[in-house]
């Protein structure tokens, strides 16, 4: 193995860090139409859809969904969002899309005042396309995914949850947004920082056991938060590494968590949700 | 209703000698349940030693895959990938029945059923290669391949993925949106999804991107009458 770094843990890291126990989930008919006023539907409608975990309200072509295990939101205008449209083209600047995401947040409350929404990127859908004879489609941007980080006391948060997104269409509206990010219940107390030696032996030890070259992409001292399916209970530090490894023609992305702080009070990870079983096949 | 079909591997033991990886099974499965919870269902599932690149290569090569991955509507795949400058994308097995890697120039999908191949692997829809190039072939009835630009995550963080795509077009949500929402992340995973659909000329292929559910009956396009190919990715 070779163990390379594009990116690499600061040396300068806080002494200590926050932990805070996560509020529960709210995920009921009255959140979802609290939600949905609160993104500018009337409210009024009785069309729900209760599916597994998820509770959807729908009013016209505008659905608001919430996750029972996470409280994640997705809000969608389904004649608008993700269609390319042949009337006109996507123009916006990325920072007009940033103040046109911030002030959707802002008006719609999505982001708790305590909280930083630190912008992360600015992504674009886009499409092309090409005929059978060569003739190239020209590439169009169908949207602006403004992709918001959740920061908690100058400490961003990492992860598939952590974030929101918010879709701005070529006019200017807003048709989409996804949000997962937890409610925190209390701060319950601020650890001590285990020393950045701790978090690159882990990695260095892994890297030991993997065929290949192994080169980390990223690498910081941040809050994890998971993403929508699964329950969290706090919100505690930890080393996060994200790394590529190359083996001949063969590559793939892992990450690798270390717990950060001197006491852990939750998991960073859980079991699997969906176990595959190896049963045997006759040829 | 829809039928499923998945094929993951995590563990490549001697002849297939790779990296293991740790989640395929997370993401395969995960879809096939979503499926199966949406009242579809799910004709096969084989993990590891159990996964066959026989499975996905066309009779017309010597190969089985009309009995499996093209006898259903939607086949998972989940292993290691890669797409060389040669175009072709190749797919790694864990055992060597009749090869350690199945690759894309030896596939015709949809001459028996599939609609849609879902490539949960590194370089599936590899924008860097000519992905027209690497997929024409594939697709003989196949409405559309979904995949991914560069490397793809293998972590619990992110596999429930292929989960979270299923409940949503299970449930009859747009196939394109719902891969490229469910699939895309942001710091620090950065996955890129891409979805790609063939259609007769150009508006036919974008309005199955826009539009395009389980339920709504868009018909085969026969492989001589293609006419165009487009492609959807959130960058």
């Amino acid at each position: 193995m070779a163990l390379s770094w594009e990116m690499e843990l600061p040396q300068e890291l806080p002494s200590s860090v926050a932990v805070y126990q996560l509020a529960p989930p709210q995920a009921s008919q009255e959140n979802a139409v609290a939600q949905a006023r609160r993104l500018g539907l009337r409210g009024d409608a009785q069309d729900f859809q209760i599916a597994g975990d998820w509770i959807s309200y729908q009013e016209g072509p505008q659905q608001v969904s919430l996750h029972g295990r996470s409280g994640a939101l997705y809000y969608r205008n389904r004649e608008k969002y993700g269609v390319a449209r042949q009337d006109r083209d996507f123009e916006i600047p990325d920072e007009t899309a940033e103040g046109i995401a911030r002030q959707f947040v802002a008006d719609t409350e999505l982001v708790p005042d305590d909280e930083e929404a630190r912008l992360e990127k600015v992504s674009h859908l886009r499409s092309a396309g090409q005929s059978m004879e060569g003739e190239e489609q020209q590439e169009t941007t169908i949207d602006a995914g403004v992709l918001l980080r959740r920061v908690v006391e100058d400490i961003p948060v990492a992860g598939p949850g952590g974030q929101l997104m918010v879709n701005v269409d070529p006019d200017s509206e807003v048709v989409g947004t996804q949000r997962v990010w937890r409610g925190k219940e209390r701060r319950l107390r601020e650890v001590s920082v285990r020393p950045r030696e701790h978090a690159l032996w882990a990695i260095e030890t892994l890297a030991e056991n993997i065929r290949g070259d192994v080169t980390v992409k990223q690498a910081a001292l941040a809050y994890f938060e998971f993403g929508p399916l699964d329950r969290q209970s706090h919100l505690e530090p930890a080393f996060v590494f994200v790394y590529d490894v190359t083996d001949g023609e063969v590559g793939f992305t892992a990450a690798e968590l270390v717990p950060a702080g001197e006491q852990i009070f939750g998991a960073l990870k859980g079991q699997k949700r969906f176990p595959g079983e190896r049963r045997p096949r006759p040829h | 209703m829809a039928s499923v079909g998945v094929e993951w591997i995590n563990n490549f033991p001697p002849p297939c000698d790779f990296n293991e990886l740790s989640y395929c099974d997370e993401t395969s499965v995960g879809f096939a349940n979503a499926m199966r919870n949406r009242g579809h269902t799910v004709v096969f599932n084989w993990g590891d030693g159990s996964a066959w690149e026989r499975d996905f290569r066309d009779p017309a090569f010597g190969g089985s895959d009309t009995s499996y991955s093209d006898s259903v509507d939607f086949v998972h795949f989940s292993a290691h990938g890669s797409c060389g400058t040669d175009n072709v994308f190749r797919g790694y097995f864990g055992s060597q029945v009749d090869a350690c890697t199945w690759r894309s120039d030896r596939a015709r999908f949809g001459n028996t059923n599939l609609e849609y191949l879902l490539i949960d692997a590194c370089q599936s829809l590899e924008l860097s290669r000519d992905i027209i190039a690497v997929w024409h072939n594939a697709f003989y009835g196949l409405h559309m391949v979904f995949g991914f630009n560069r490397f793809v995550s293998d972590s619990w963080w992110t596999g429930g993925r292929g989960y979270d795509f299923g409940w949503r077009v299970g449930g009859g949500d747009v196939l394109c949106t719902s891969w490229l929402d469910e699939c895309y992340t942001g710091w620090p995973f950065d996955d890129n999804p891409v979805v790609m659909a063939a259609g007769r000329d150009y508006w036919d292929a974008n309005y199955r991107l826009n539009y395009e559910t389980i339920y709504s009956n868009f018909g085969d396009i026969p492989h001589n009458e293609i006419g165009w190919y487009a492609w959807r990715w959130r960058d």
